[in-house]
């Protein structure tokens, strides 16, 4: 028999009372590791919006603006957002989530004073701010914002963060609480391949601007004379995407009488000249003129214009390798109307002349 | 002899009493061969809960019925009942593709492709879904948001999205409610839920619910088209899509 119970035997009556002191005791203890259900109050109109539901990683440059209500008016003295792999039960960090870059984008509003509130990051996986001393209490909606955050990094992954407010500067004294989620996605790609384009055409006649319309190759003078200026046009249009545009050269050699003893020729133009009935003159230009009255100026909604030397009206100019029309960038469609004329002396050799004319457009994209 | 059994009892009594009051808060009921998660269980079977005053439709037990959710009435009673859930907060955002490939861009012929994304959410007061991101860029170039909702045209430069079954082009689906319309109400927003009507403004709100809803699965219907001006080049672009709820 041990000595306890010789105790009891002894005095049931102290045993009574120890019996109750340690079930009361006990019982207090244990009530102390119960579920609390006194919880704190909710937070109402609770809302994070992230700038980006990215999940990439090494990307500390996600903005987390929370909203919400703080129901009571007891002053705060910081608060936090504990972002959560769950709702409830311990908090598991989002693979990939981190506030050690965290900043305070703004001074919060509602939350207290107006100013003197700081940015919090030791402790991984919570967003926290405080400000020691403050004084007002919280009013209206809160909004507080923080910025370079690292969202978690798997994608298309709910996450929770759980806001919790406190009357002490260094999270202690919790008051208030609410839990908000969120959720990363992935990222959509979207590729496609434009090509190069670079559409000219050429020839004689064409509708509009539309290369499929477009015909001819040949441009007859008739009967040279001294008296009076031959002149014939041919067309070409143009468009590129080329960022830098295209530019349009023409090619070729001045007219010529191939079956002609000595194979004589009609003097090209080398400089921007007006046309000169008897004199030997080939030379173009890209406007419409009244000296003599021929050509058109360029139509189409593009931003192409007039080469350099052939630009100005009743002056004509022929010289192999000349631009004749140009676009600084990518351009929508433009056509053009090149105008020749011939002027001949009285003694040209008598015989039937050609040229042949090769247009070369060339893009830079 | 007679105070040892008293007090034996009062000892076994007192353990008694604190071992009720700690299993009385916790919410779980187990042992070694049994669980039950929530404690409060309701009648089990429709045909055991009828008289000629009341029924109870007990929707998890009967075919057809999968949540158990439902309404009993009768001259002199009504229920209404459902299974006990969490109260946790949820957002589910989750986007089934990955890369769209619009091929080759042409001035005659509208690339397009297609985007799924599935939202949920409980215990809120509704979603937004925003999408983020620049049309596809080139170099230098970007493609031509269409800032206002238009018709696809080719041969104009236009990049634009919305979110239902189209016929020009033919791409797309409308939203589809999972498992049903009396659960999910989740639907696009006005300037994206137009049929053959495009655009595209990064940031704007494509989608959204008024309140708790389950399962809305989207179509995002991507739309391009070139113009002879659109800069050459391979283009290429991300777009994200945001899903934040009120809680």
């Amino acid at each position: 028999m041990t000595s306890i119970q010789k105790k009891y035997q002894s005095s049931p009556k102290r045993l009574f009372s120890l019996l109750a002191i340690a079930g009361l005791v006990f019982a207090s203890g244990l009530s102390t590791f119960a579920p609390d259900h006194t919880s704190a109050a909710q937070i109402s109109a609770r809302k994070l919006t992230i700038s980006s539901s990215s999940a990439a990683a090494s990307n500390a440059t996600t903005s987390y603006t929370f909203n919400f209500t703080i129901p009571s008016s007891t002053v705060l003295a910081s608060a936090e957002a504990e972002i959560c792999t769950t709702a409830s039960g311990s908090c598991t960090t989002p693979t990939g989530f981190a506030n050690a870059s965290s900043t305070l984008v703004s001074q919060p509003t509602g939350l207290g004073d107006a100013a003197g509130w700081t940015v919090n990051t030791s402790t991984a996986g919570s967003l926290r701010l405080s400000k020691s001393g403050n004084v007002a209490a919280p009013t209206g909606n809160q909004t507080v914002v923080f910025g370079n955050v690292q969202n978690p990094t798997t994608a298309n992954q709910t996450f929770f963060a759980r806001i919790n407010t406190y009357t002490g500067a260094t999270w202690t004294g919790a008051v208030d609480s609410g839990i908000v989620a969120a959720a990363t996605t992935s990222q959509i790609t979207l590729t496609g391949t434009m090509d190069e384009a670079l559409t000219f055409c050429t020839g004689t006649s064409i509708t509009g601007v539309n290369c499929g319309t477009v015909a001819g190759s040949a441009v007859n003078f008739a009967n040279f004379s001294s008296s009076a200026t031959s002149s014939g046009t041919s067309v070409m249009a143009a468009s590129t995407n080329g960022g830098s545009g295209y530019a349009i050269t023409v090619n070729g050699g001045t007219m010529t009488c191939a079956s002609c003893p000595g194979s004589p020729t009609i003097a090209a133009l080398a400089a921007q000249t007006a046309s000169s009935t008897g004199t030997a003159q080939f030379g173009m230009n890209m406007r419409a003129n009244t000296t003599p009255s021929a050509g058109a100026d360029l139509s189409g909604a593009g931003t192409g214009t007039y080469g350099a030397n052939h630009g100005t009206t009743n002056q004509f100019r022929f010289v192999t390798g000349d631009s004749v029309a140009t676009a600084s960038a990518a351009t929508n469609a433009n056509a053009f109307t090149a105008t020749y004329i011939v002027n001949v002396p009285g003694n040209q050799a008598a015989g039937t002349y050609s040229a042949t004319m090769n247009y070369i457009a060339t893009a830079t994209f | 002899m007679h105070k040892r059994q008293t007090l034996s009892l009062i000892i076994v009594a007192t353990f008694l009493v604190i071992l009720g009051v700690v299993s009385g808060v916790d919410a779980a009921t187990n042992s070694t061969n049994y669980r039950i998660d929530e404690d409060f269980i309701g009648p089990g079977g429709q045909l055991e809960s009828n008289s000629t005053n009341y029924r109870l439709d007990q929707g998890q037990s009967s075919a057809g019925n999968a949540g158990g959710v439902g309404e009993s009435a009768s001259t002199n009673f009504q229920v209404q009942s459902g299974s006990t859930t969490t109260s946790d907060p949820r957002l589910s955002c989750s986007l089934g593709s990955s890369s769209l490939n619009f091929g080759a861009l042409s001035t005659s012929v509208t690339a397009t492709g297609t985007a799924t994304f599935s939202v949920l959410n409980y215990t809120s007061y509704g979603y937004v879904v925003n999408i983020l991101g620049t049309p596809p860029t080139t170099g230098s170039s970007t493609l031509t948001a269409m800032g206002s909702n238009g018709p696809s045209t080719t041969g104009t430069e236009q990049f634009g999205i919305n979110l239902r079954d189209n016929s020009t082009p033919n791409i797309g689906a409308d939203a589809v409610q999972n498992p049903s319309g009396t659960f999910s109400f989740g639907a696009p927003t006005t300037n994206y839920n137009i049929v053959n009507s495009y655009r595209y403004v990064n940031g704007e709100s494509i989608a959204s619910s008024v309140r708790s809803s389950g399962q809305t699965d989207y179509t995002l219907s991507y739309i391009i088209n070139a113009s002879t001006t659109t800069a050459g080049g391979a283009y290429s672009g991300n777009q994200t899509i945001l899903c934040t709820g009120t809680y």
